[in-house]
């Protein structure tokens, strides 16, 4: 034993020698990785050329193990634990990064479906109406659901979900989305009905969260059990097209395709959600050929470009960028200010810098959402138009360096989640003559000091976009959306003319009807801007080419979520 | 000798109990208000402030600083680390889990580099200064020094790419392969080459150097040139005199690096996928979850103590003069 064990180290200990002199110069060993990447496309060839010996198509990382891994869904991804310990009964709606897992044991009564534009459409639910007033939403489910221990789906199930997740005591994260809920009746074992306390046109979103079965999860609640903490939660059983199967914690979670799926069997057998700690471990685990795929970022594509055997897909973001200005600090009262500072931010920087040059600028807070609407230009980088306005506004140049009263203008950035994004905005903001200091921290710190008392701030780092309905943005700019109502409106941002577009959108329930609010919700916040917006990144996914019949639409809130909504219909060759 | 461990084990707990507190301490003087803190992970908006008041009653933050640590040790005594407060989970039961194979790796590890320290260092130490063997020895003592310079995060990453991706020869992550049944055979596979990169990212190079120095000190020493004059065979002079000479010092050093180690193998593991401590503790560190570091922070000084006082132990075994010093001390 130690006799090998010394001969390895040799050979090892020479390697690594090896490697040291080679530095970091890659090309020198792709010579190597392309004799393997070689062998991996001549056994692909063979399995194209037999297609019913599956055994075959292995990658090359097990080469050496000799199973027969081409029946075998394998995503690599991160935050496995969170998913496992927090979404299961977290009563998390699609939203939530969390329900990356959802998508794959779970169903919803509705779900969102790309090539509809991201409308809600049936899913558990066969259909639902809508009473005129839109305070009453009535479902018909589909009988021939069951749950993944063959016990039949009823509407049981939906009321005990919904009852689940308004509960106070159990902390459900989608209880705010849900609170317009006023009751959940049903009738008889194929229907239930939603009825709501005020119309609110984005129910529909948040009735897609993954419905529990009441027969498992009903009597540990009753007992007063914790979501996290009951057996359940170990061992969930949903109605989705995978089946829980073992959870090794830190390390994986395999997952059994579901035999009695409403929509038919999941073409892959099994599916491995594979926990990857970060990027760069990702693209190592995708070189190895260990996955099928995962999420890098700018950083890790030059590392993925060209692998063989995969593809790099490059999946636009609803994800916004942007700084929040606390409207009421006397330096940004007026609007013309925050109009300047639009004019002033450097776009492109931050998106040449943080995103590898792949970025959009965003000039509206609505960006690829389910409602399309033409973008205004008036908060578009122009540092001309800034200065101009900011002269307006009282603001005085002198030698470069605005002042206010004779004084200097010095503004604080505060970030939690994005430095290297803050200190781009700092220093372009400085380029134009307005001095940023910047107080960069932990995440919860720094969003839980800005709820606690946001009195203080001037500018803050945030994101937003989360769910594809535009009505998102309703808690980030509507007046009554106060942090004291659970809205993010943390600096009591009010406008008149917002205010009524966004209830007007909440209120409509015919499409066009709310496109047009939200192009006047659109045009009055640019008149009066709540944030600098900055851009909007794209998500990049490897994808291994012998996975077939996924389509990437839209990427939410930079997870991945909408990756997943028609697994059940994915082949591995 | 067994007054002699419990005398160790009697000094260690002082030092645990130090550590603890330390921990508890520095926690608790970060920044910010933990109630406040959780409230905001565990909201989907904005936190309800009246459940910050409710948590903070909750975990007895009101409470001063030496009451709460006396509760939380208390718990710890009887091996309850409390419960996470982000998802609630017990967190006993899951740095136990972990345990398991960061044990495993740093065993592996630390087995590792005293191997190759030892045939490195000999090899070294009886490679005369001059011709060829010059070479060799400036090429091993290049190649070991790389535990010094490059930090075990990169020295990992950098073996991940060349020996699992560019040459495939070991699986690149995780305890077994994705999918298939975590028997003992995978689990050694995975095991080799995050545990051969801690070997040489923490500790091979000093062990080497010890024991190269050693080697070459004593082949000049009086009772090797003795054994030389009586023309017994320079290996059998190494292997039985010489090497053996060379353990004590060693096996001090081994317990010297034990926090070394332990630290090092928290960067392999978050780097290999290895679920072990150290993916717990980078987590649980995103997460803001302070019962979850500080039960991570205690079992790893426990490791390390427990390295230190195995170390001890030994040395005693062997050198009955260390177990009279220190137990004169």
């Amino acid at each position: 034993m130690q006799r090998v064990s010394l001969r390895l180290l040799a050979v090892l200990a020479a390697l690594a020698m090896l490697s040291a002199a080679c530095g970091s110069d890659s090309d020198d060993t792709s010579g190597a990785s392309g004799s393997e990447a070689d062998v991996a496309a001549e056994s692909e060839e063979a399995a194209d050329a037999d297609d019913a010996d599956e055994g075959e198509s292995d990658a090359p990382a097990d080469a050496d193990e000799g199973s027969s891994e081409g029946q075998r869904l394998i995503v690599g991804t991160q935050f496995l634990d969170d998913f496992v310990s927090r979404s299961i009964v977290g009563f998390d709606t699609p939203p939530a990064y969390s329900s990356v897992l959802a998508q794959f044991v779970f169903d919803g009564l509705l779900e969102l479906d790309p090539t509809q534009g991201y409308l809600p459409v049936p899913d558990l639910a066969e259909s639902f109406e809508v009473s005129d007033d839109g305070l009453v939403y009535t479902f018909t489910l589909r009988e021939d659901v069951t749950w993944h221990d063959g016990e039949p789906f009823t509407s049981a199930d939906v009321v005990f979900t919904l009852t689940a997740a308004l509960d106070p005591a159990n902390q459900a994260r989608t209880a705010a989305d849900l609170a317009a809920v006023a009751s959940v009746t049903a009738p008889d074992d194929v229907t239930v009905v939603v009825e709501l306390s005020r119309p609110f046109a984005p129910i529909l979103q948040s009735l897609s969260l993954p419905i529990h079965p009441e027969h498992l999860l009903g009597a540990e609640l009753e007992a007063g059990t914790p979501p996290g903490e009951t057996d359940y939660a170990a061992a969930p059983i949903g109605t989705g097209p995978y089946m829980w199967a073992e959870y090794r914690p830190g390390e994986q979670l395999l997952l059994d395709a579901n035999p009695r799926y409403y929509k038919g069997a999941p073409a892959i057998p099994e599916a491995v959600l594979v926990d990857v700690a970060d990027y760069d471990v990702a693209a190592a685990r995708l070189a190895a050929g260990e996955i099928d795929l995962s999420e890098v970022t700018g950083a890790q594509l030059g590392l993925v470009d060209g692998l063989d055997g995969y593809a790099v897909n490059t999946v636009p973001s609803t994800n916004v960028f942007a700084i929040s200005l606390n409207v009421a600090d006397p330096l940004l009262e007026d609007p013309r200010v925050r109009i300047a500072l639009n004019n002033l931010v450097d776009r492109q920087a931050l998106i040449d810098l943080i995103e590898g040059g792949l970025g959009e600028p965003a000039l509206s807070p609505l960006i690829n959402t389910s409602v399309e609407i033409e973008t205004g230009t008036s908060l578009a980088t122009d540092v001309e138009a800034g200065a101009a306005l900011l002269e307006d506004a009282g603001w005085v140049d002198e030698d470069g360096t605005w002042t206010v009263d004779g004084e200097p203008v010095s503004l604080r950035l505060d970030d939690g989640f994005a430095p290297q994004l803050a200190e781009v905005v700092a220093s372009s903001l400085r380029d134009q003559g307005i001095d940023v200091q910047l107080n960069t921290g932990d995440y919860s710190d720094i969003f839980g000091q800005l709820f606690a008392d946001p009195s203080g701030f001037q500018l803050f780092t945030y994101s937003f976009g989360a769910p594809t309905d535009p009505d998102s943005i309703y808690i980030l700019f509507h007046s009554q959306a106060t942090l004291a109502n659970g809205g993010f409106n943390a600096f009591a941002y009010a406008n008149d003319d917002v205010d009524a577009a966004l209830d007007r959108a909440r209120d409509e329930t015919d499409v066009a009807a709310r496109a047009e609010a939200y192009a006047a919700f659109q045009e009055a916040a640019a008149a009066d801007p709540a944030y600098i917006l900055l851009h909007t990144a794209p998500v990049h996914m490897v994808i291994a080419d012998s996975l077939d019949g996924w389509d990437p639409g839209l990427v939410e809130y930079q997870f991945v979520r909408f990756l997943w909504w028609n697994v059940e219909e994915w082949t591995k060759s | 000798m067994t007054r002699y461990v419990l005398g160790r084990i009697a000094t260690l707990v002082p030092m645990l109990l130090v550590v603890c507190a330390l921990t508890f301490a520095l926690l608790d003087l970060a920044p910010g208000d933990p109630a406040l803190r959780i409230a905001t992970q565990l909201a989907n908006g904005p936190p309800d402030l009246s459940r910050v008041d409710e948590l903070r009653e909750e975990l007895g933050l009101d409470d001063p600083l030496p009451v709460r640590f006396g509760r939380w040790l208390g718990g710890v005594v009887q091996g309850d680390f409390g419960r996470s407060a982000i998802d609630g989970s017990p967190v006993t039961e899951r740095v136990l889990d972990a345990l398991g194979p960061t044990l495993l790796l740093t065993g592996s590890g630390l087995l590792v580099s005293i191997v190759g320290g030892l045939v490195l260092g000999a090899t070294v130490g009886l490679l005369p200064d001059r011709g060829p063997g010059r070479l060799a020895r400036r090429a091993i003592m290049a190649m070991t020094g790389v535990s010094f310079v490059i930090p075990a995060f990169l020295v990992a990453l950098g073996g991940l790419w060349l020996f699992a991706v560019v040459l495939g020869w070991f699986p690149a992550g995780g305890m077994s392969d994705p999918g298939e049944p975590r028997t003992i055979g995978a689990t050694l596979e995975h095991l080799v080459l995050p545990a051969v990169i801690l070997g040489i990212g923490t500790n091979l190079g000093v062990f080497t150097r010890l024991i190269a120095a050693g080697v070459e000190e004593q082949m000049d020493a009086e009772f090797v040139r003795n054994a030389r004059s009586r023309s017994i065979g320079r290996r059998r002079i190494v292997s039985a005199h010489v090497v053996r000479t060379s353990i004590i010092p060693l096996i001090a050093q081994v317990g010297a690096s034990m926090a070394y180690l332990v630290g090092g193998a928290y960067a392999v593991e978050v780097v290999f996928g290895w679920p072990g401590l150290g993916r717990m503790a980078v987590e649980a560190a995103q997460d803001q979850d302070v019962t979850v570091i500080l039960a991570v922070t205690v079992i790893s000084g426990l490791v390390v103590v427990a390295g230190n006082l195995l170390a001890d132990v030994l040395l005693g075994v062997i050198d009955p003069r260390v177990r009279l010093a220190r137990s004169d001390s």
